[in-house]
């Protein structure tokens, strides 16, 4: 779908495509991106692919599956695990990064059987296994996390600031969930049910614009979005937006949607939000760079 | 203006779905403000009070007084019920009060309708829209987009 967009009025003609994190990237900038810059971009996917994916065998969050101990955490992913633990507290324990177990016994595990187990288990309560310490996350008992609400918000942000000591202008966008620095883009909302379509517009410029729903990873009737407490599918929003300073507050923010009314989540973080419901009744922030087609 | 009144009916919806602290919205189809009743699982009625300052406006939009609406509805916790009363003045809404479960304060509801509400959003064609690109939900990889296409063709060899 987005081949078909015309990005002619876009001051970005080059750019770099690759498949990294379950999904698929595609940076835009002004200028052509340096060897350097682009051999950061790949090291640092790398680094956080083999710490984070619970889809590698050979990961750090893999090896905690198994084995009890600590991951060490850099700034951002201190703050990340900061902000999972209030919306854990806020959503009464039904968006959690322990989730990771669930979505696997569901089929979605790290060799994608989508294959559902016999049964299911719900996620285990945070304070029985984990500690957030400073600098690292202590694993009192093995368990199997799963970032997605967040970890692809984050690594845009770290490209995004590789980016930007060589580059004016460009846009990370990691299969939909986009930043944009340097200028302005009107980024479509694409409607859940029908992909030729959307709903409105976001203007985006120095932010970052994350998008969430269920319509795409999907299997064997089910999918991703689960609520942690008793493994149910949250199907009373069918889709999220939210925009953000940063793609880690805005891909955090597009799933806690889900889970925490946007009022309540606003005091959490900071956001612009656009939620769907069933049927197509759509609720969000009134701001001047938001357009429903209502 | 039978819009306007839809409008205002969804903004009723919306004070529920703050109780609700989760996503659950309760759809209300009827357009008269009398005795209202909802489709399936979610059921809502609406009761215009008996009062004095019960004026008629020119016709296409509610008349000022006070307003209720009784909610059931589903959360993922169960089902959950709600009060709301709504005040009117010139079809605008001068006053919010939510009682039931997950009651709190009527000056945060008041917040609520800042928000922007549409009641059915259709779309527009991608094509019509000067936009530079989408955003939804995140693109798959090629290796779940693979496991999908073994799904499929198992369901179809075994069917």
């Amino acid at each position: 779908m987005q081949s078909k967009l015309s990005n002619k009025k876009l001051p970005l003609p080059h750019s770099l495509k690759f498949e990294a994190i379950g999904t698929r990237w595609r940076i835009e900038t002004a200028q052509e991106v340096g060897a350097e810059s682009a051999t950061q971009v790949f090291e640092t996917i790398r680094t956080f692919d083999m710490k984070w994916s619970r889809f590698r065998t050979n990961s750090l969050v893999t090896m905690r599956s198994k084995v009890a101990g600590s991951i060490s955490l850099d700034a951002d992913e201190e703050a990340m695990l900061l902000l999972y633990r209030r919306l854990y507290n806020i959503s009464n324990g039904a968006m959690t990064p322990l989730i990771g177990r669930t979505l696997a016994d569901l089929g979605y595990d790290a060799s994608y059987s989508l294959q559902p187990q016999k049964s299911v288990h719900n996620a285990v309560a945070w304070d029985t296994t984990l500690e957030l310490r400073l600098s690292s996350l202590e694993f009192i008992q093995p368990a199997l996390l799963d970032i997605g609400a967040a970890g692809k918000g984050l690594l845009v942000d770290r490209i995004s600031t590789i980016l930007k000591r060589q580059l004016e202008s460009f846009t990370v966008d990691a299969g939909g969930d986009i930043y944009v620095y340097g200028h302005v883009e009107k980024i479509g909302l694409e409607h859940p049910d029908d992909i030729s379509k959307i709903i409105g517009t976001v203007s985006t410029h120095n932010q970052a614009l994350c998008g969430s729903a269920s319509n795409r990873r999907t299997w064997r009737g089910y999918h991703h979005i689960i609520d942690a407490r008793d493994a149910s599918l949250v199907d009373s929003i069918v889709a999220t937006w939210a925009l953000s300073d940063t793609a880690m507050h805005a891909d955090m923010a597009a799933t806690a949607l889900f889970f925490i009314e946007a009022q309540t989540l606003q005091s959490v973080l900071d956001t612009i939000y656009v939620v769907m419901y069933p049927g197509g009744a759509v609720r969000y922030a009134k701001n001047k760079e938001i357009e429903i087609y209502g | 203006m039978q819009d306007n009144k839809a409008k205002l009916i969804g903004l009723v919806v919306i004070a529920l779905l703050a109780v609700a602290g989760t996503g659950a919205v309760v759809m209300l189809n009827n357009r008269e403000p009398t005795n209202q009743t909802s489709e399936a699982q979610d059921s809502t009625t609406t009761t215009e009070h008996a009062n004095a300052k019960s004026t008629e406006n020119t016709g296409n939009s509610y008349k000022d007084g006070t307003y209720d609406a009784d909610g059931s509805y589903r959360t993922p916790g169960g089902a959950e019920r709600v009060s709301v009363k709504v005040t009117l003045i010139d079809s605008t809404i001068t006053a919010v009060e939510v009682t039931g479960s997950g009651s709190g304060e009527s000056a945060q509801y008041q917040e609520l309708f800042k928000d922007g509400i549409s009641d059915v959003v259709v779309g527009k064609n991608i094509n019509e829209i000067q936009v530079s690109r989408v955003s939804g939900s995140s693109l798959t990889s090629t290796g779940f987009n693979n496991a999908i296409e073994t799904i499929k063709q198992e369901a179809t060899t075994s069917a």
